[in-house]
């Protein structure tokens, strides 16, 4: 009896079992520290299991499935591999990181975890090992089951070589401490390091398809550049669903798992998504305006406020949305290179961000819809000192802080010198994108406290080369920001700032993100100590202590930051009751919206037929906004 | 062939009748001459000033300090409001060029907002359909505003103290329905006048801007004045070294013949197929791109063709008898080159002197087009062109863009014509 | 003449050496390549946000030598074109590795041999000699291992590149892989080819079809009215910028009165969607080869032999189409050679105007991707067109004009 339900349990596990990839197996024995194997007895007993069930849902349940959403793109992706040589494109969020499952979520109202692939979750008592429960209905979209496996294999992959994903393979070996599988679908994850929070950064690990990369090897690169990446989302890419500079297609799962549970269900609504290859953007907002497209973006002015002179708005078919969020801040706003001379003078620091009038950029460029950036740590939620405002433009204080400078006299072109001779002249440099139109706002309104900003736009890779050798004064720029922590190392510690020559000079140091070249031992003493921290009051206190010094420091003039999105979508696009979540960042990320393509067909039909259907619409939803 | 042979008289008669041409020149020729005069015209310095009894000529003076006219203010004041000022307080007067914006100044339209029996906010455009009005401190900043939607205050209203938000209140049917701060002190009452911003581009007719404001709050004649002058630069930099250039190398190669004519060809055949993009994104990054820089490259890519004709002209004169004649009689090649081949090149200049010019603004203005061009600060036409690409409602910008450059194209390439006719010389050649 | 035809063809690979070597190196000097457009992507805020794990931050060591490799830009500039070239072999497959304390490592690499498959190589140091074996024991013909010590490498164990040795450049027909789509440069020309050629065929149909019956007409008529107003009214088109009128047409047409798509590029709407962008093109193309084709046939109708056929009494039209025609027309067959290239390359302004998906646009794109194999491909074709238009158009010339002897000038 017992050899026949091990043979049956064999049986089934076989015809459950995927490709095994025998190198796969090799390494997991060459890095036996790292992969283990247990048994369900060796789980620990007092574990305190959690499910995420006291987060409230934030789908609507009225959404319906179905219809085609009309999308478009400014290219197709270079290629469809996730990793690798030109993977990380614009338009892999649509593709994967918006349409994928890590083990947990984040809600996107509290950010507090969320079931994903994982049903239920414990962490061990000293905080370095979590355990996870998969769902064993779950599958990639290839059909595929979602084993423990997977996610060995997930290591494996990025690990290899052969992927040509060099961060990638940092990132598997460094940010992790090891993988235990229980059974199929129990698994923990260990640690490397103690951090803070630690459960959602190890919820992070995402599965890779083992079967779909049977043919992974020194070839990856090239084999795998036209074939879609089976994820564990709602969505897939069918062979021929990829049609390079033309469109990409989105099919939707048949019965997908995440329809079956809480967090996940009622969302991804449209059957198919189609991307139409439209380089430029107002090609794009014409056709929209045609029908041809169901919903974009229009956060700039032209498009958000043009929007009202077209019929289709003022017939009552298209709605103007505005949602505002509440994510971190990209730090947008002018990066003064500490290492130049004059720059490196505090005095004229704090000058030059009296002398950049960014409030003027905000009320005319922007027409006051964006607001001023605080600070360079802005929208990390509790890790930002709300205190921290910006100086505010004040020809006075201006000069009054050259002045400390040692700036007094008047040039005959009205721009200040001081003893030497030295003039107050800058280099400001902007890319070639829609922000150069308002250079010439920033240069005049500083010409007026006494400072000459001497205009350059560079072409956009050219510029990111000059500010990476250093070579800029000052330079319109902004990061992106990934987390909710301050990630400060990167772009204000002294290790980024100066390097040491053979012959004991010291000169700036190339190739990193400090680009002011801020090189300030206090500041970089708060920073290793915060990188040290754990404890979240502390991390609270030094995050606060660090933003304190960049601003004392007048390296960044935080420019402005965007508050939300802006769409305009038609009528047969439904959106949920409070629009959206959070920190969503466009429609598409949580994908709560819904489509009725009945009402489309009708819709269409009367508004090219010239009938008003009702009032002009516009929805604000604000119920997220900071400020 | 001298500059005062008869058939130079023949030839002018000739030009002159061709009368597009002619007009053409004469157009040109004048406008080139006011656009020398430059800030007289367009310019936001005023043309003679008189405070307290002191005359003074900033346009000329150039920068003068705000203290020295005894306002409050360190840096050089806007004298359109100046202007408004010395009205009222009767200290002076002053007289502004007749288009009073400077090329690079970014204008903000903001005319004052009136209320329609029905309570809706009107501009001098009508009632205002999305938009802001807002009340000013003294210093020009803005201390309330409130979003209008269709004429009611409606969503965001804001207050600024010292040029920062501290609180904001949201309107719902022009009345507060919740605040931020909660505990707020003001209510929300409008101190002082209140305007609004007209959006740039400004349609043409509000605050003296005839033909409104580019997307940057340029004014746009004061824009295509600039642009036309910057053409005008580029010109007198890009001719005489395109030509000296072309002229001392096609000559040589014409004259000389033989392997330094080979190996100049190939040099040639070479560069003409590098890709000039390329290399004005290269030079302008090595380089502060100027418009100077921006010219030298251009006259780096143009002195082939020009190379080219010259060394045709050069090689027929090179080999006729008077030249092997004064060769036999020992001339140096300097001497020949400066005395019989140079002037026999005067035809080739000069009827390729308009095509060049064509080429030139053909270049710079798809150059700042595609956003590869001067900074843009600089006006050019190229980049009206763009913003009128990204702004087609703004008729304003294409439509006054399109007239002046075609308008300029249309002269050049008539005089051209013309010139042609004059000399006889046939296009028998692409 | 057989010398100067030689003359010029032996004189082609060397022009073109220099164009391509000129050209190869802009895009070595040109500030900014892949390498930063790849950094630039991932830490640039103007992309959204995600909770996925994707590269951030500036690149580590290792990194940054395995993009230099990547992209060539690992070795000298010299050795960089040979390898383009063909002339010198470079690194078809490689992959680093690091040694282990044994002074050993292991690494699987694609077979050249037999497509799609792969084995392995066994790499052990001794001294400062590395040997590669595979699993037999064996050396592998073509396959090499050299010391990669890193700047600041943050490891201490040995870092060993494992190579193939091959010559794979355009001497062996083979233009390398496009860096941002890892297609071969060939197929992706390939792909815009069929754009280009319909829309290089049609302007250059037209060109010809419309200018010279336009220049006979007006030659015939010479200096009248017809003659004169036609004249202006090609000056004005020829001072009319093609992108300009795009922009204008793009607004009003496409955007404004809906005439025509604004999308781009569609065969199946191929008429509607090529009667703009090819207006725009050709707006000032119809000039010269008007008035060319006028005074070639002007100055021919004063000849002699014009003179004579009159004398002998042919009528007008027979003499004007068939014989100073035949004649003016050998120099209009001249420029054709010269249009050869134009029509590979097509007009990159109106093609980015438009967003029409040909060789322009992709030379634009390759240009601001810094996509260089693309660009060195295109550039490869586009003057080897050129050059070798020039001497066919040299050769018809002579060929019909016995008069025109090339031998003794130059």
């Amino acid at each position: 009896m017992r050899t026949l339900l091990a043979f049956l349990i064999a049986l089934t596990t076989a015809s459950a079992q995927t490709f095994e990839d025998p190198k796969a197996a090799a390494f997991y024995a060459e890095h036996k520290d790292f992969f283990h194997y247990a048994t369900p007895a060796d789980l620990p007993k007092d574990l305190n299991w959690h499910d995420g069930s006291e987060q409230k849902e934030f789908a609507d349940p009225r959404a319906i499935r179905g219809g085609t959403l009309r999308q478009f793109t400014a290219g197709t992706p270079p290629t469809l591999r996730r990793v690798g040589p030109n993977a990380n494109n614009s338009f892999r969020g649509e593709l994967y990181d918006n349409n994928d499952f890590g083990l947990l979520s984040s809600h996107p109202n509290t950010d507090e975890p969320i079931p994903a692939l994982a049903t239920s979750w414990a962490m061990s008592p000293d905080g370095m090992t979590a355990y996870f429960r998969l769902d064993p209905n779950a599958q990639f979209t290839d059909g595929q089951p979602i084993t423990a496996e997977d996610y060995f294999y997930a290591f494996y992959f990025h690990r290899s070589p052969w992927a040509k994903a060099d961060w990638y393979a940092d990132f598997y070996t460094r940010e992790w401490g090891g993988i235990t599988k229980y059974d199929a679908h129990t698994i923990s994850i260990k640690a490397p390091r103690k951090r803070p929070y630690q459960l959602e950064q190890l919820g992070e690990l995402r599965p890779l398809p083992r079967n779909f990369f049977k043919d992974f090897g020194p070839n990856y690169e090239k084999l795998y550049n036209d074939r879609f990446h089976p994820t564990t989302g709602p969505y897939f890419v069918s062979p021929t669903g990829f049609q390079r500079e033309k469109s990409v297609t989105l099919t939707r799962v048949k019965d997908w798992w995440g329809d079956h549970r809480k967090f996940t269900r009622f969302r991804y609504n449209p059957d198919v998504i189609a991307y139409g290859v439209i380089r430029e953007l107002d090609s794009a907002y014409a056709s929209m305006l045609d029908g041809e497209i169901d919903f974009m973006p229009i956060m700039m002015p032209r498009y958000w406020y043009g929007t009202n002179e077209k019929k289709a708005y003022q017939n009552g078919y298209l709605i103007k949305a505005q949602f505002f969020n509440d994510i971190p801040r990209p730090p947008y706003g002018l990066y003064i290179n500490t290492q130049k001379p004059l720059l490196s003078d505090l005095d004229v620091r704090v000058g030059l961000q009296h002398a950049t009038d960014f409030q003027r950029v905000i009320d005319g460029f922007y027409r006051g819809d964006y607001d001023r950036l605080n600070q360079f740590s802005e929208g990390l939620g509790k890790f930002t000192d709300p205190s921290i405002r910006p100086r505010r433009y004040s020809p006075e204080l201006a000069r009054a802080a050259f002045a400390k400078a040692g700036f007094t006299q008047v040039g005959p072109d009205g721009i200040l010198m001081n003893a030497a001779g030295e003039r107050l002249s800058f280099r400001l440099t902007f890319d070639t994108s829609d922000r150069r139109k308002y250079l010439a706002t920033l240069v005049e309104s500083a010409r007026r406290c006494g400072v000459e900003y001497r205009p350059e736009t560079l072409e956009h890779t050219t510029m990111y080369r000059k500010v990476m050798e250093k070579n800029h004064d000052i330079v319109f720029w902004a990061w992106s920001v990934s987390g909710r922590i301050p990630a400060l190392w990167e772009s204000h510690h002294t290790d980024n700032a100066v390097e040491k020559l053979a012959d004991g000079r010291k000169v700036p140091k190339r190739q990193t993100n400090n680009i002011t070249g801020i090189d300030d031992p206090a500041l970089s003493k708060i920073i290793d100590q915060f990188r040290n921290a754990t404890e979240e009051t502390e991390m609270i206190k030094l995050s606060f202590a660090m933003q304190h010094r960049i601003h004392d420091l007048a390296d960044f003039i935080p420019g402005f930051k965007v508050p939300g999105y802006r769409i305009a979508h038609w009528d047969w696009v439904k959106f949920p009751e409070g629009f959206d979540v959070r920190s969503a960042e466009d429609p598409g990320q949580y994908g709560l919206f819904w489509l009725d393509p009945k009402q489309r067909e009708v819709d269409l039909k009367d508004f090219r037929d010239g009938k008003v259907r009702g009032a002009p619409k516009t929805v604000i939803e604000d119920r997220w906004r900071t400020e | 062939m001298s500059l005062f042979d008869p058939s130079t008289s023949q030839r002018f008669e000739r030009f002159r009748q061709n009368r597009m041409g002619w007009w053409s020149l004469l157009t040109l020729v004048t406008i080139s001459a006011l656009a020398l005069l430059g800030p007289l015209l367009v310019g936001n310095r005023p043309l003679v000033l008189k405070v307290d009894g002191a005359y003074r000529f900033p346009v000329f003076a150039g920068f003068i300090s705000g203290r020295e006219l005894g306002l409050k203010i360190e840096g050089e004041p806007n004298y359109r409001l100046l202007a408004e000022e010395l009205k009222r307080n009767g200290r002076g007067w002053l007289v502004m060029p007749p288009v009073p914006f400077a090329p690079a100044e970014v204008c903000e339209v903001m005319p004052e907002v009136s209320r329609d029996a029905e309570g809706r906010w009107h501009d001098p455009r009508g009632i205002i359909a999305e938009g802001r009005i807002f009340t000013l401190n003294a210093d020009g900043t803005r201390r309330q505003t409130w979003t209008i939607i269709a004429g009611r205050p409606h969503g965001d209203a804001r207050l600024f103290a010292e040029g920062i938000g501290i609180a904001r209140a949201k309107f719902a049917d022009g009345k507060v329905a919740q605040r931020v701060p909660t505990t707020d002190r003001t209510d929300w009452e409008p101190q002082g006048s209140l305007r609004t911003q007209v959006p740039s581009p400004c349609p043409p007719g509000l605050d003296g801007h005839w033909l409104g404001t580019d997307e940057s709050g340029h004014d746009m004649v004061a824009r295509l004045f600039g642009g036309f002058r910057l053409l005008l630069l580029s010109a007198l930099i890009y001719l005489p070294c395109a030509y000296g250039i072309g002229l001392v190398l096609g000559a040589a190669m014409g004259y000389f013949g033989g392997w330094f004519d080979m190996v100049s060809q190939r040099a040639m055949e070479i560069w003409s197929n590098i890709p000039f993009l390329y290399a004005i994104i290269f030079l302008a990054s090595l380089l502060e791109p100027t418009l100077a820089v921006l010219v030298l490259i251009l006259v780096a890519f143009s002195w082939i063709g020009l190379a080219q004709q010259l060394r045709a002209s050069a090689y027929q004169v090179s080999a006729r008898d008077y030249v092997t004649a004064s060769r036999a009689l020992g001339a140096s090649h300097a001497r020949i080159i400066w005395s019989h081949i140079l002037p026999n090149c005067t035809t080739v200049i000069l009827t390729t002197l308009p095509f060049s010019l064509h080429g030139l603004v053909f270049s710079l203005s798809a150059l700042d087009y595609l956003g590869f061009g001067l900074p843009p600060t600089e006006p050019s036409w190229g980049e009206l062109l763009h913003q009128a690409k990204e702004n087609w409602a703004a008729w304003w910008i294409l439509g006054p863009t399109l007239f002046c450059l075609v308008g300029t194209m249309v002269m050049i390439n008539s005089i051209g014509e013309a010139l042609q006719d004059a000399f006889d010389v046939r296009r028998t050649q692409k | 003449m057989r010398d100067y035809v030689l003359r010029r063809l032996l004189l082609v690979p060397l022009t073109f050496v220099g164009i391509t070597f000129v050209a190869f190196c802009f895009t070595r000097f040109v500030p900014g390549g892949p390498i930063e457009q790849a950094l630039a992507e991932r830490q640039q805020a103007d992309r959204k946000r995600s909770t996925a794990a994707r590269p951030s931050g500036p690149a580590s060591p290792e990194e940054l030598d395995n993009l230099k490799r990547r992209y060539g830009f690992d070795r000298s500039l010299v050795e960089a074109y040979a390898i383009w070239l063909g002339a010198a072999p470079g690194p078809a497959d490689w992959i680093t590795v690091r040694l282990d304390k044994d002074g050993k490592a292991e690494a699987e690499v694609a077979d050249d041999l037999i497509p799609g498959k792969s084995f392995k190589l066994n790499i052990s140091q001794t001294g400062d000699v590395f040997t590669l074996t595979t699993a037999d024991g064996n050396p592998r013909a073509h396959w090499l291992a050299a010391a990669a010590p890193l700047p600041d490498d943050p490891e201490k164990a040995t870092r060993v590149l494992v190579y193939r040795r091959a010559y794979a450049g355009l001497l062996q027909a083979e233009l390398g892989d496009s860096t941002t789509s890892d297609k071969p440069v060939w197929d992706e020309i390939k792909s815009r080819l069929p754009i280009s050629a319909w829309f290089g065929g049609w302007s250059l149909l037209l060109a010809y079809a419309i200018s010279i019956p336009l220049g006979v007409a007006k030659a015939l008529k010479s200096d009248g009215w017809f003659d004169r107003s036609s004249t202006q009214l090609l000056f004005i088109l020829y001072s009319v910028p093609g992108f300009v009128l795009g922009v204008v047409g793009l607004n009003f047409l496409c955007h404004q009165l809906h005439w025509f798509p604004s999308m781009g590029f569609n065969w199946e709407h191929a008429f509607m969607s090529t009667v703009l962008p090819l207006s725009c093109e050709m707006v000032g193309a119809f000039t010269a080869l008007t008035l060319f084709t006028r005074n070639g046939l002007l100055d021919n109708l004063t000849t002699d032999y014009v003179r004579t056929a009159k004398a002998k009494g042919l009528s007008n039209r027979r003499i004007v189409f068939v014989h100073v025609l035949r004649n003016s027309l050998i120099p209009i067959a001249a420029t054709f050679g010269g249009n050869l290239g134009f029509f590979l390359t097509g007009s990159f302004l109106i093609e980015f105007t438009f967003n029409i998906p040909g060789l322009g646009l992709l030379g634009y794109d390759s240009l601001v991707h810094r996509d260089y194999p693309v660009f060195l491909g295109l550039l490869t074709l586009s003057s080897l067109a050129m050059l070798i238009g020039n001497i066919v158009s040299d050769l018809c010339v002579a060929a019909v004009d016995p008069r025109i002897r090339f031998d003794k000038s130059a």
